[in-house]
């Protein structure tokens, strides 16, 4: 932040403007492209042959794509946690954090949406859940808060953006013609005067107040999905704040991770500094041992009473079938990103990085967890049902679908850092600014 | 010292082999014994039929014979007593009913005589089984007034061409529920008189019985080694007529989309509504931005 200091207004602008893409940057979204056209090629597959495609089942009728969409669905909360709390606590190192994390939401929440539709298998089929809906189904409430978190998530995003649209709109020559219509078209009419920003002012803040009580509603009313149901597993009065806390640490993580891809492939040092991950590093610490201590009392008291039907789930979890993914999600996903932001070395951008991308593969593999194994074993009986029921692993659809959903939103992450700044040009220069007059 | 070592080796294995040999040797020759039963059953004078039982005991416990092939006669083991070959289903049973043809038969012999006998096979030898039963009926008479309700129940045996009554004879009276049976007094079983009755208090005054209040009472001597099984059912509205209280028409958590109870209307609603109504609030905030930027020349970027 102390070199920040002695930049010029110019140069801040030049290094936060969006750039073309390098020789990595198109292999990497070419990488992206191919997934989410593998996966396009495999939901054809599902549409014209339909859900049988997949290795669900009567047991298992939530797979891999409801693990994913519980994912998104965590990793979306970020937008609220890095811009709603930070901004409404007058976070002072937040700048560079806000726009990346209310991407990750954004485009988190878009694929949310879209993997429940391919879990429906029916596509056509959706316009019921408006039609025929039951306000008294935790599914309605959760399309209308996702609905909802998703609009308020774009709002926010573009509301934010209106300053550096008129900056990339005068930056023209810089930018090229190639998106001069779409930047005139978002945000010609943003002038900057006082009576604007006052408006857009309030307008942020009151978002950021009623993201917080929706972002919390989003994961909660995920998790009655569940808890709702009387499941070993599911059966949960913990599993709201279970679900927003996991919510927090995987959204942290992802944002660690953006910072860190952000920063070395748009040379953002000056911008994304040590100062960040350190503060990010303390926090991801909080986190993990908050959702580390919902998980104990996830799993601990249930398995200090040990019932019947709680008994075969905790034992496949602990020491059966599931135990090495289990014990792999808990440790990579929590205790080893919890040594190694807990030390000074650790909270460094590069073991930030490593520290980041466990704690998502363990949230991945945790939702997986959550869905898969209780419906492996059901209250009732199975009775004449063919043995593959007994057993759950995901077709080669149902992977190509689900990776191409994560390269579907890392694309959209992509794209955006291509059309717009993923540091904020005006915040920057208004902090610049501030520091400077002091 | 290393071929002695080897040597010691391949003779070690060479005994286990053989060990393992002989243990299987002598499990196989060890003879299964099959334990094989037949029991006749006849409810409410309808066409009365065998079931055959096959079982083996291993270690103590009894265990199903599943796809035991047997042929049932009546009477002696010939083409003319033949009712039927069958196959023993997964609990080791089989039911084979008296056809039509061999009803004259029934009709005029008493006592009863069947006979099963298995094919032999891999596993088992053939084995037989045989039982003799006198052909008998029950019949129930129930009685009520304000303050006691009764049944009487009457067993007749068909000896020598005429029904007369079974003496000494344990009767089951029961009113049947939908998991099981129900005694209709205190006693488990009643025993036959000299006229072949029992007389049964029913003491089940609230039990509920269908929706319109009637019990099926349930009369059997249960497994007799002198009749088999056979057992008479009676309806009686004896049962108290049960009140359901019916929510289907309400509103609740588990009803129709237009019956969603008006708590969670107003909740869910007035959240949308605040919610909502706070985004509308900001876009038309927005294009308030938007009329004051077209309203004004254009302003330099910083």
């Amino acid at each position: 932040m102390e070199k920040q200091n002695i930049l010029s207004e110019d140069k801040i602008i030049r290094d936060l403007l969006p750039q073309q893409f390098g020789k990595r940057g198109m292999i990497w979204t070419g990488i992206l492209i191919l997934f989410c056209l593998l996966g396009a090629y495999a939901y054809y597959r599902q549409l014209r042959y339909g859900l049988v495609v997949t290795n669900m089942g009567d047991y298992v009728s939530w797979g891999i794509y409801i693990s994913n969409f519980v994912f998104f669905v965590a990793i979306s909360l970020v937008g609220s946690l890095i811009t709603a709390i930070f901004r409404l606590a007058n976070v002072p190192w937040r700048t560079p954090l806000t726009r990346i994390s209310e991407i990750i939401a954004v485009s988190a929440i878009t694929f949310a949406s879209l993997i429940i539709i391919v879990d429906m298998g029916r596509p056509e089929r959706l316009v019921n859940l408006f039609t025929h809906g039951r306000l008294q189904s935790p599914i309605i409430w959760d399309v209308i808060v996702i609905g909802t978190y998703f609009c308020i998530s774009l709002f926010l995003l573009y509301i934010t953006l209106l300053p550096d649209i008129r900056i990339m709109i005068n930056a023209r020559e810089k930018l090229g013609k190639s998106f001069a219509k779409l930047y005139r078209w978002l945000g010609s009419y943003w002038k900057g005067t006082d009576a604007q920003e006052k408006i857009r002012n309030r307008s942020i803040t009151i978002l950021c107040v009623i993201i917080i009580p929706v972002a919390f509603c989003i994961h909660t009313v995920t998790s009655w999905l569940f808890a709702t149901t009387y499941r070993p597993g599911w059966d949960s009065t913990n599993f709201g704040a279970y679900f927003v806390s996991g919510a927090f640490l995987v959204g942290a993580g992802g944002v660690v991770v953006a910072m860190y891809v952000f920063r070395r492939a748009y040379k953002l040092e000056q911008y994304i500094t040590d100062m960040h991950f350190e503060k990010m590093g303390r926090i991801l610490v909080m986190l993990a041992l908050l959702y580390l201590y919902f998980n104990v009392n996830e799993y601990l008291i249930p398995a200090f009473k040990m019932k019947k039907p709680e008994e075969v789930h905790l034992r496949e979890l602990f020491a059966g079938e599931y135990a090495p993914l289990f014990w792999f999600a808990i440790f990579v996903g929590m205790i080893i990103p919890i040594f190694i932001a807990l030390f000074k070395k650790g909270r460094k951008p590069l073991p930030m990085f490593i520290a980041g991308v466990m704690v998502v593969i363990g949230a991945w593999f945790k939702r997986y967890l959550i869905v898969t194994p209780t419906l492996l074993h059901p209250l009732l009986p199975k009775q004449e049902s063919p043995e593959r029921f007994s057993h759950y692993f995901p077709s080669w659809e149902e992977w190509a679908i689900a990776m191409g959903s994560l390269a579907g939103a890392l694309l959209i992450i992509t794209f955006f850092a291509r059309v717009f700044p993923v540091v904020s040009i005006y915040k920057t220069l208004t902090d610049h600014n501030e520091t400077a007059e002091k | 010292m290393k071929l002695l070592k080897n040597k010691y080796q391949l003779l070690f294995f060479l005994m286990l082999a053989s060990g393992f040999y002989i243990k299987s040797q002598a499990q196989d020759s060890v003879a299964r014994e099959m334990i094989l039963s037949i029991s006749y059953n006849m409810s409410n004078d309808h066409i009365p039929y065998l079931m055959l039982s096959a079982k083996e005991k291993v270690e103590r416990k009894f265990v199903p014979l599943k796809d035991i092939a047997a042929s049932l006669y009546m009477g002696e083991e010939s083409a003319s007593g033949f009712l039927g070959k069958v196959k023993t289903d997964s609990k080791g049973e089989s039911k084979v009913f008296i056809p039509a043809t061999l009803k004259e038969t029934w009709e005029t012999a008493s006592p009863l005589k069947f006979i099963a006998v298995t094919e032999a096979g891999k596993e088992f030898e053939s084995t037989s089984s045989e039982i003799e039963i006198l052909k008998a009926k029950i019949e129930i008479d129930t009685s009520s007034d304000e303050e006691s309700k009764s049944i009487t129940v009457k067993l007749s045996e068909f000896k020598n061409g005429e029904w007369v009554p079974a003496q000494a004879t344990d009767i089951k009276v029961v009113v049947k529920r939908l998991l099981g049976n129900l005694p209709v007094g205190e006693e488990e079983t009643y025993t036959t008189d000299s006229s072949g009755m029992v007389t049964a208090e029913f003491l089940r005054d609230s039990l509920p019985g269908d929706s319109k209040g009637f019990l099926n009472l349930l009369a059997r001597t249960d497994e007799s080694e002198l009749y088999g099984s056979i057992s008479t059912e009676v309806i009686v509205p004896w049962g108290a007529v049960p009140v359901i209280e019916n929510n289907f028409n309400q509103r609740s958590l588990w009803s129709t989309r237009f019956r969603t109870p008006i708590w969670l209307v107003v909740l869910a609603y007035s959240i949308m509504g605040g919610v909502w109504g706070t985004l509308i609030y900001l876009i038309w905030q927005l294009l308030k931005i938007r009329k004051m930027g077209r309203s004004i020349a254009s302003i330099p970027a910083p």
